[in-house]
């Protein structure tokens, strides 16, 4: 059993387990070198021993999936797993433990392992089962019957396999249970199917490592990698704006994560033709000079100004290419059953047709985008060839100039997720050209980790965990701590993905991070919604203003947010100095495997939340 | 003398329940979880995860749990389960289109033998903004009227007004303290 240590794992976790491993391992040696084999056991041998140890732990709940597990991969594991359970059950009575552990596994296995256990357990072991059902005797030192639980269990397991079709019923149950278990099965909605889900995540995927979606729509300069997309106004954003987003309301924007939310194909195929190329050129058709956005409250201005009230909008939206495409069909998850059945394209909407994307002109708004960085200008032109690519169907592609009438899928009557599968999006120049697609920050830090589906999951389980807060305002905070001060970023190759350098920093800074409280009042932020006016000042998160907030008590060390100490000039002034310093301690640390982020010895306040990672590595 | 006053009363009062907040994606779980328990509007980025405070309110302290809802994060929601006292479920009442996934969501929650006991406490949040569903549109389309064997009630809320969410509370408090 080799351990692989997972990014979440802390070292020391780590250490004790390898050492754990290698004891058990030279145990496994010494009892066969003692029953005369100079070779160790296989790996199924090990396993079906660890289980039935004379330890008075276990059998866990893992090694009995893992044993149940390996009996349905070979007849040759199986009968290896039932040859030591007979080993076991034929110990004599002061190993009474190694009887009741493997009397345990045996009554696991007849449920949850294969069919041949069932056989096996009925025509070779029934007799030793029966013995020890009546005349198993042990009494301890202490006078305690120890007996008693193995004379019950077997008579248990003797009951269950003289009754076929209780055990049949019991079996169909458990298989039922393992199909359908939540936690298994993450990711696995309602109405798509996990296969559908998983070729519309790597589509996503595909759509991300495309240049002009490389920064984040709104903040671009931000640094962070967009892992989040608003499906009405076709832009990819990172985390932080995608916070924004959420507050201006679904009939603005209803934003999804790219890799934790279940995606419909035309939703996809809509990100696909729009993206943060084709999106801003509508959005920001009409803006010179992108405002600097130093604060969230600088960024939230500026997300309601150009989406909310349109400020700079230009041209048609959705784009005709697009057509209604995702944005239109709010339904989100839900294809099935209802008055939604018909798919997203259905219902009175026009047919989209996907034949029609973008062309090299097509794009609306074709005004050049100023304020923006110059490494976005520069992938800005190419777009078409990779869209025309993208959308290779097995129809033949139509000319550029033809408009939405002419062929290609037709949304409202194929199967949308059949026409999704037909995008070619290995014919992409970015991942066909050999440069990985960038979850670049993401994938750097975790060397055995694939860029799987939830790598933002992943940093905010490696980062956040520190604290138990696994999201929510922290990231939101300790960018406006350092950005609100006006310090400089480090270039692009030291940056960190924001979830993780955000903690680390708010964990070095005052332990844990605190909940920042918006400057603007609820009012005017609505009043800004309502009838369009700004007011004049937004006001700034002053830290005189941190004396007005109420009392902030710690119900649960690490679990809740401290508040910010109060900042004199002496500190900022060394922040100032010392901060890039510190980015530079934290790119390297961020550089080692994950698992010397996480505090060892710590008790992980959310277990359940480690499960996906193991599922798709 | 004051000192003993107050270990009398809070032998008396001071009782402890666990709540958790659950709800789609941007229904405002993370809002009304911060604006419970600092009383101020935060701003929220998506919550991968959970977040947790204590919120007294009339002698009885909330242990408040706010989970993600994100597709992907809802199947961890049952991991909270077990000891919960009451549901807080919260909807997005302008997201109409995706009330009836809100709804899929909602009855699984009720079915949970292990939320047997739970009462349930139903917010339809951002009432401030223009086109929000109505209590009652919100109440049928969850189909909360064919809850007929536990506690239940549903309240508008506005989390960044802050309208709604203590009058919730003081359902919660009252059902919590008959069921003792």
């Amino acid at each position: 059993m080799v351990t692989s240590p997972g990014p979440g794992a802390s070292l020391s976790g780590t250490v004790t387990e390898a050492a754990k491993d290698a004891g058990a391992w030279l145990r496994d040696y010494v009892t066969a070198i003692k029953n005369g084999r100079w070779h160790p056991f296989n790996a199924t041998e090990r396993a079906a021993r660890a289980a039935t140890r004379n330890e008075p732990w276990g059998p866990t709940g893992t090694q009995m999936t893992g044993l149940a597990r390996l009996s349905h991969n070979s007849a040759t594991d199986e009968a290896i797993i039932l040859a030591v359970l007979e080993l076991r059950l034929r110990y004599p009575a002061e190993r009474w433990r190694n009887v009741y552990k493997a009397l345990t596994v045996l009554e696991y296995l007849l449920r949850h392992g294969s069919q041949g256990c069932v056989v096996s357990g009925r025509e070779y072991l029934m007799p030793m089962l029966k013995v020890l059902s009546t005349g198993f005797m042990y009494v301890d030192a202490a006078g305690k019957d120890q007996g008693a639980n193995i004379r019950h269990r077997s008579a248990v397991i003797v009951a269950l396999l003289e009754d076929p079709e209780r055990l049949a019923q019991e079996r169909q149950a458990a298989e039922k249970k393992a199909r359908e278990g939540g936690v298994a099965r993450a990711g696995e909605t309602k109405g798509v199917s996990m296969e559908a889900n998983v070729a519309n995540l790597e589509a996503l995927r595909a759509l991300l490592a495309r240049p002009e979606n490389a920064r984040c729509g709104d903040c671009g300069a931000g640094g962070a990698r967009p892992s989040w997309a608003s499906i009405n106004t076709g832009v990819f954003l990172c985390m932080r704006c995608a916070g924004v987003h959420r507050g201006l309301g679904v009939h603005v924007s209803q934003v999804r994560s790219c890799t934790l939310d279940t995606w419909l194909a035309p939703q996809v195929v809509f990100m696909a033709a729009t993206g943060n190329a084709v999106a801003n050129a509508y959005w920001e058709a009409r803006l010179a000079d992108r405002p600097p956005c130093h604060s969230l409250t600088d960024l939230e201005a500026f997300v309601r100004r150009k989406y909310a009230r349109k400020e700079w909008a230009e041209g048609e939206w959705p784009p005709a290419a697009a057509g209604a495409g995702g944005s239109a069909d709010g339904g989100g998850e839900r294809v099935d059953g209802g008055e939604r059945a018909a798919g997203p394209a259905s219902g009175g909407r026009a047919p989209t047709k996907i034949g029609a994307l973008p062309g090299p002109s097509p794009r609306p708004g074709t005004a050049p985008r100023q304020g923006v960085p110059p490494q976005d200008l520069a992938p800005a032109a190419p777009p078409p060839a990779a869209v025309v690519d993208l959308m290779d169907f097995s129809v033949e592609p139509e000319p550029l100039g033809a408009a939405t009438t002419s062929g290609g899928a037709d949304l409202s009557s194929a199967d949308p997720l059949a026409a999704l599968r037909q995008l070619d999006f290995s014919a992409l120049p970015t991942t066909s050209s050999g440069t990985t697609p960038p979850p670049s920050a993401f994938a750097a830090p975790f060397p055995g980790h694939t860029p799987a589906p939830a790598p933002d999951l992943f940093d905010q389980l490696a980062s956040g965990g520190k604290s138990g807060r696994l999201g929510g305002v922290a990231g939101a905070t300790s960018w406006d701590f350092s950005s609100a001060q006006g310090l400089t970023r480090p270039p692009p190759e030291q940056r960190q993905p924001e979830g993780q350098l955000s903690s680390m920093r708010a964990g070095a800074l005052n332990g844990s991070p605190a909940p920042q409280v918006n400057g603007a009042s609820p009012a005017a932020r609505r009043q800004q919604d309502a009838d369009g006016s700004v007011p004049a000042q937004q006001p700034t998160p002053a830290p005189g203003g941190q004396a007005r907030r109420p009392r902030l008590e710690l119900p649960q060390a690490g679990c809740s947010p401290a508040p910010k100490p109060a900042r004199d000039a002496r500190i900022e002034a060394m922040l100032q100095s010392g901060l890039d310093d510190f980015l530079l301690a934290s790119a390297r640390v961020a550089a080692q495997p994950c698992a010397a982020l996480t505090p060892g010895g710590r008790a992980d306040p959310s277990p359940a939340m480690r499960a996906p990672r193991t599922q798709w590595q | 003398m004051g000192l003993w006053l107050s270990r009398l009363l809070s032998l008396f009062g001071d009782t402890e329940a666990r709540i958790l907040v659950l709800g789609l994606d941007n229904a405002g779980k993370t809002t009304i979880l911060y604006r419970l328990h600092v009383g101020e509007v935060v701003q929220t980025i998506p919550t991968i995860g959970f977040n947790v405070e204590t919120v007294t309110y009339k002698n009885i302290k909330f242990q408040v749990w706010d989970l993600g809802g994100q597709t992907s994060i809802r199947p961890y929601w049952r991991c909270y389960y077990p000891n919960t006292q009451a549901i807080i479920y919260v909807v997005d009442s302008c997201d109409a289109d995706r009330l009836p996934t809100s709804r899929e969501e909602f009855q699984a929650i009720l079915a949970e033998e292990e939320l047997k006991s739970a009462a349930i406490l139903i917010y339809a949040n951002k009432q401030d903004l223009p086109g929000a569903l109505s209590q009652a549109e919100v109440a049928e389309g969850l189909g909360l009227s064919s809850i007929k064997t536990r506690a239940w009630s549903i309240f508008k809320t506005s989390a960044i007004k802050g309208e709604g969410l203590f009058e919730g509370l003081d359902w919660l408090s009252m059902t919590l303290k008959s069921k003792k």
